[in-house]
């Protein structure tokens, strides 16, 4: 078979892919504080010389999030705290330190901040925070206080490199045992407010429409390997 | 292909979103409404290949393949900001500048909360709200009450055509929760406390924190139009992108149809 057909078909594969990671960012253009996700193809079509037929396969180099701040839209919530900078909250609960910029959170019975998913929000002292009083304040920096007093402060971090955290479904990230956060500097926490996706539409519509031709690009390329193969036969019969 | 469920999520966000905003808009003119906004989560993501795995060559990756299976809603949550206070001068009409709900005693014995505070008299004299659930603690004016007056601390005093003195009858207390975007709406302006929103606080008009009455005035509906039209918009937006996104999975699969040439 020419080595042709292979490299055209990894390149269709690429491009579903491609196709599957656009879909998910188009589905939670809505989503608070979701995070755009982006395939890079190390050398689309380049050849690697790792042998003379599999050469110029096209494969995923790297999957990157685009961490970049999504925009903050007020909501007038005393519980919705957004991220205006780095950082993620820290979230507890059974299964080690999870971490979220999304901050719709609420109340637990006992007076527990929670995420709106239920795991307990984390303060600097690696504590759940507990709330009781009639009117919650937090300010920049993440103090939480209400007229009884101070309750804690949010615990803020930041990873060195964002890449190695992985992602859990509801706008959650883990890290792996081994890479442990810092606290985080750059950042404010603005009560009030929610951070909207950062995905870009026109991003990633393009992107829609240039995977779609691309596809169609090595669709060509594979109906003409087999065009030619089928000539080759066919005279080659004739000989 | 995943991409046409991920974009169906999508389309479907959407849609609720619609829902949503077109009850906000209905509720323009719907004294004491508090509009609703939609949250949305992403869903779990298939990892294709974990972060910092060995790849073939024993180094490692730094970052992972995962795809994602779209969006869903998660909650709707009601916005609490205030309302335009608009003049009735109906003496009965009363708003709160500022944080507190009245208490309404439901029919089935429960405390529901509003800010809807257009008031009425029953045939006794009792403050009801306009379905007649009486207000609490209950108020009732006598039937040969000349003027009703009602201070910005709550207080309820009346004139009769015997006294030339204002005589006091009753206090309207306010109550207030510490999380209310976690109360449960029950539809007709009445909210219900739950495990989110923490028990309600109660008070005076004033004190601590709490808003103070004014009479004679009606608190709209905080749905702001604008607003409205523009999330519409982005929401249709959205929908048709996730649509499109679903064409282009089609076309891809016809074209992958179209490949074998029999």
């Amino acid at each position: 078979m020419n080595p042709a057909m292979y490299k055209a078909v990894s390149g269709a594969v690429a491009q579903m892919r491609r196709l599957d990671v656009a879909t998910q960012n188009l589905a939670n253009l809505k989503t608070p504080s979701f995070k755009s996700q982006r395939l890079a193809f190390g050398e689309v079509l380049a050849s690697v010389p790792t042998g003379e037929r599999t050469g110029g396969l096209v494969a995923i180099a790297e999957q990157r999030t685009d961490f970049s701040q999504g925009e903050i839209q007020r909501t007038g919530n005393d519980f919705d705290l957004a991220l205006d900078g780095e950082g993620f909250f820290v979230l507890g609960g059974r299964f080690g330190p999870r971490y979220t910029r999304e901050g719709t959170f609420t109340l637990a019975s006992d007076g527990t901040m929670m995420s709106s998913s239920g795991e307990p929000v984390l303060a600097e002292n690696n504590e759940p925070i507990r709330i009781s009083g009639r009117k919650v304040e937090v300010n920049a920096e993440g103090v939480i206080r209400t007229e009884e007093g101070e309750m804690g402060r949010l615990k803020i971090v930041r990873f060195t490199d964002a890449r190695v955290l992985s992602r859990e479904a509801r706008g959650i990230y883990r890290a792996p045992e081994t890479v442990k956060p810092e606290a985080a500097a750059e950042y404010r926490v603005l009560q009030g407010s929610v951070e909207q996706s950062n995905v870009n539409s026109i991003d990633a519509m393009t992107a829609l429409i240039t995977l779609h031709r691309q596809y169609e690009a090595y669709s060509k390329v594979m109906q003409m390997m087999d065009g030619a193969t089928e000539r080759m036969l066919s005279e080659g019969a004739r000989l | 292909m995943r991409a046409l469920w991920t974009a169906a999520t999508g389309m479907q966000s959407q849609q609720l979103t619609l829902d949503v905003i077109s009850n906000n808009l209905a509720n323009v003119q719907t004294a004491g409404f508090k509009r609703s906004r939609l949250d949305f989560q992403d869903l779990v993501y298939e990892t294709l290949q974990a972060p910092g795995a060995a790849s073939a060559q024993g180094l490692e990756v730094p970052s992972g393949l995962q795809v994602g299976h779209g969006s869903r809603a998660v909650s709707t949550s009601r916005l609490f900001m205030k309302g335009d206070l608009q003049h009735t001068g109906n003496p009965l009409d009363v708003a709160v500048e500022g944080d507190g709900f009245f208490q309404i005693l439901q029919p089935n014995g429960d405390i529901a909360y509003t800010q809807a505070g257009s008031l009425k008299k029953d045939s006794q004299g009792k403050l009801v709200t306009t379905e007649g659930f009486p207000l609490q603690p209950e108020i009732t004016i006598p039937q040969d009450a000349l003027t009703v007056t009602i201070g910005v601390d709550g207080t309820v005093s009346i004139t009769q055509p015997a006294s030339t003195q204002a005589q006091q009858i009753g206090t309207i207390e306010l109550a207030r929760f510490i999380n209310p975007a976690g109360l449960e709406s029950l539809g007709r302006n009445l909210f219900l406390p739950t495990q989110a929103s923490g028990d309600a606080i109660v008070g005076t008009a004033g004190k601590d924190g709490f808003g103070t009455l004014l009479q004679g005035f009606v608190e709209m509906s905080n749905v702001n139009v604008v607003e409205e039209m523009v999330n519409l918009i982005i929401g249709q937006r959205a929908y048709e992108i996730n649509s499109r996104a679903i064409r282009t999975a089609d076309e891809m699969m016809q074209t992958a149809n179209n490949l074998v040439r029999l």
